[in-house]
């Protein structure tokens, strides 16, 4: 379910779209020299703009868009093709701690989506889609955790890091991080805070896990997955100490 | 002068965050913490108190939280803003008030890395920091040499150099303590 972005977001777009459609709506700058019946703001438009319904075949979904408004409604049908997030790659950064113990690294992750194996790339528009974590054990030792967001490369960034400290640091803590892109678990990776900083262990998945779904013949051609709507912004993921 | 400054059944750790993230009074602040029993262990937030002030100066404002919470004191040195436990404050055991004869930083990028100087000042003692928020580099390395004064002074000057709003937060508990340098303003946790 979703709304139709091209036309909430634009109140000449969603003025023509539907008068296209037969259904008169005007701007509200208009509508104060237009006594039709039928004449609404577009904020009203764009409540009424929802996916009603949703047909699956394969990978592809039909999305059926229902309008009305004063008793008058209207339908239209948008193809997509659905792509799930399935796993992340990230790079090696150095560490950063100035003093003899403790971590402070900046992980950035690169999201990768089934079925077609491709890394979500900068044009697909999905900066700002919720990048959570969740951490099992909860963290004993006072660090701060966050959630974050895909950035304009389609990226994520995960600081890691403990106390610098000039002396070996006294917290204890093994945990497990799920890393979830829009709800999807991407990576799940094993920390330990100890005496030294924090040790990262990649727990998958990897790519190795998906080769045959990515080759499958029986997929039909890609098509990139219709903009996702975020629900709001999310502060960076950042654990300290 | 604050327009407005309000506080409802907060702590005076709120309250001076709420400060430093006034734009209209550009502050360096340095604040310390009550010590906690362990580093993990939730920030002491047993004296909570409300208050609605309305025109008034900074140095009103720290007035009324020191009264509000007499643990704290405040005073000034130079640009910075210094908000203190009075039970550490005359303590020659606390590493803020150790005595620095003469410093000297080679090209450090940011505040953080300024301590490395300084734990080779004092290897016996437990220095740390730890990161909040954002970016808090210089805007270039910065050589510098300080003669005589204490850590505290010294804090001062590493964070007053990334800017026109700055704040340094030094908190932990008897397992270890850290510092933390911010540019701009920040939220107590």
């Amino acid at each position: 379910m979703g709304n139709d972005g091209s036309v909430c977001s634009n109140p000449v777009a969603a003025r023509q779209f539907l008068e296209n459609n037969r259904i008169f709506i005007h701007s509200p700058k208009r509508q104060r020299h237009d006594s039709r019946p039928g004449a609404a703001n577009c904020r009203r438009v764009c409540e009424v703009i929802q996916a009603s319904r949703i047909a699956t075949q394969g990978t592809g979904r039909t999305l059926t868009f229902s309008y009305s408004l004063n008793g008058a409604s209207i339908s239209q049908t948008k193809t997509v093709t659905a792509r799930k997030f399935v796993y992340a790659t990230n790079n090696s950064p150095s560490n950063t701690c100035a003093l003899a113990y403790g971590t402070n690294r900046t992980y950035v992750y690169t999201i990768y989506t089934h079925p077609d194996g491709q890394p979500v790339s900068p044009d697909e528009g999905l900066d700002g889609t919720a990048a959570t974590e969740t951490l099992s054990p909860a963290l004993t030792c006072g660090q701060n955790t966050g959630d974050g967001e895909l950035n304009a490369s389609g990226q994520f960034s995960d600081h890691l890091s403990s106390v610098c400290s000039s002396t070996p640091l006294t917290c204890s803590d093994p945990t497990t991080q799920a890393l979830s892109v829009a709800g999807f678990t991407v990576r799940t990776n094993a920390l330990v805070w100890s005496s030294t900083g924090v040790a990262y262990t990649r727990n998958g998945p990897t790519q190795r896990e998906f080769p045959l779904l990515c080759a499958s013949p029986s997929w039909p051609s890609f098509q990139r997955l219709a903009k996702p709507r975020p629900s709001g912004r999310h502060p960076r993921g950042s654990l300290l100490r | 002068m604050v327009a407005h400054y309000d506080l409802a059944n907060l702590s005076l750790a709120d309250g001076v965050s709420e400060l430093s993230r006034n734009p209209d009074v550009p502050l360096h602040l340095g604040f310390e913490e009550v010590l906690r029993e362990r580093f993990g262990t939730p920030r002491d937030r047993s004296v909570r108190f409300s208050l609605h002030l309305e025109n008034r100066k900074i140095l009103d404002i720290l007035d009324a939280l020191c009264a509000a919470d007499p643990r704290y004191g405040w005073s000034v040195d130079g640009s910075t803003i210094n908000v203190f436990t009075k039970a550490r404050a005359q303590d020659k055991t606390d590493l803020l008030n150790f005595w620095i004869r003469q410093i000297r930083l080679i090209g450090v990028p940011d505040p953080d890395q300024a301590l490395t100087p300084l734990t080779k000042l004092f290897p016996q003692t437990q220095i740390g920091y730890m990161e909040l928020g954002g970016r808090n580099a210089y805007s270039e390395p910065w050589t510098v040499t300080f003669n005589n004064l204490t850590v505290r002074q010294f804090a001062n000057r590493i964070a007053g150099h990334m800017g026109a709003r700055t704040a340094w937060i030094w908190q932990g508990g008897k397992d270890g303590r850290a510092f933390s340098f911010i540019r701009g303003g920040y939220h107590a946790q």
